[in-house]
């Protein structure tokens, strides 16, 4: 997020008029598949996220779909593994919710955080 | 000692298991893919139908994702629930008639491929997913909208409005593996990895035991 050739992504994800996130194919962040079984909840990631690399997300992006398996529908006939990472300080709507929740994309500590996490209108 | 000939005879006979696929990759793809690139390895997904029918490690992983993009394929085919721009999508993941081995083909195979199984990850009942395709740079690869069309497991459904969100999907490739420099067996080998690391390791051996 804090290179250059994410510039293009950037106004993608700044276009229209519904809120954005940016999905990201997990495997290819790093070298050692392996760690990301150990990345620890979304949250965290979210914390350990430099807040410059959020401050490149503008302010229409409410968080990252970070996808654990992307090339595959199904894993053992459940929905691949896909979590929230919530931008931190943005509010996401209670539609939105509503259907990440629906995808199963919401984490247990994302879901323990929801008062904090969705907007109240 | 692998040779082309036996290399082709495998995709063959993967494809048997694929129709969706095998409809859209015809023979002379086939063997161009495999004997333009020898002996460094074939377009992507050309790679992924001989894992798939080799024994391989990586054979199971090679098969899920192949039955995935079958899968998706016939959705696509027969229904609206992902419409736009999914045809340029899907030929970003098939292998290209023109040939070619699979380091050149590899990036935007997986971008394509990411994008495409993304797409389907975002369904839910009442809702369909707009493919904007690569040519849209100013826009979101992916738009969430409310649509009428019913899945069959609908149980809940969407909070009114047409549109809810737009996505955009990256891939990086900073766990990409190396380039194919080696003769075979080795490259083959060294892309088994590849495929082996994009499903995790307990997934890996709980799919090995079914």
């Amino acid at each position: 997020m804090t290179t250059s050739n994410f510039d293009q992504k950037r106004r993608q994800l700044d276009s229209g008029d519904l809120p954005t996130l940016l999905a990201i194919r997990a495997y290819g962040l790093t070298r050692r598949p392996e760690e990301l079984a150990a990345v620890g909840p979304p949250l965290t990631i979210a914390g350990r996220i430099s807040r410059e690399a959020w401050d490149r997300l503008p302010e229409r992006c409410l968080g990252i779909l970070l996808s654990f398996v992307p090339d595959v529908i199904k894993v053992n006939g459940r929905p691949s593994p896909v979590a929230l990472i919530p931008a931190p300080g943005r509010l996401l709507t209670p539609e939105l919710w509503s259907y990440l929740d629906l995808l199963e994309m919401l984490a247990n500590d994302v879901l323990a955080a929801r008062d904090r996490l969705v907007s109240h209108r | 000692m692998l040779s082309p000939d036996a290399v082709i005879e495998t995709v063959h006979k993967t494809l048997e298991r694929l129709p969706r696929l095998q409809a859209r990759i015809d023979e002379k793809t086939v063997k161009r893919s495999i004997t333009s690139a020898w002996p460094d390895p074939p377009a992507p997904l050309i790679l992924y139908l001989f894992i798939a029918g080799s024994d391989l490690a990586a054979a199971a992983a090679a098969e899920q994702v192949l039955g995935s993009v079958d899968a998706v394929i016939a959705v696509l085919e027969q229904t609206d629930v992902v419409w736009g721009a999914w045809r340029s999508t899907l030929k970003r993941v098939l292998p290209p008639s023109t040939g070619g081995a699979y380091s050149d083909h590899y990036v935007n195979f997986q971008s394509a491929l990411y994008e495409l199984m993304l797409a389907f990850r975002l369904l839910v009942p009442k809702a369909r997913v707009k493919m904007n395709g690569e040519l849209a740079a100013t826009i979101c690869d992916l738009e969430v909208e409310r649509s009428e069309t019913r899945l069959a497991s609908a149980s809940r459904r969407l909070p009114r409005g047409s549109g809810l969100t737009k996505t955009q999907a990256r891939s990086p490739l900073f766990g990409r593996h190396g380039s194919f420099a080696n003769r075979l067996p080795a490259p083959f080998i060294r892309a088994e990895r590849a495929i082996s690391a994009l499903i995790p390791r307990p997934w890996r051996e709980q799919s090995r035991r079914c």
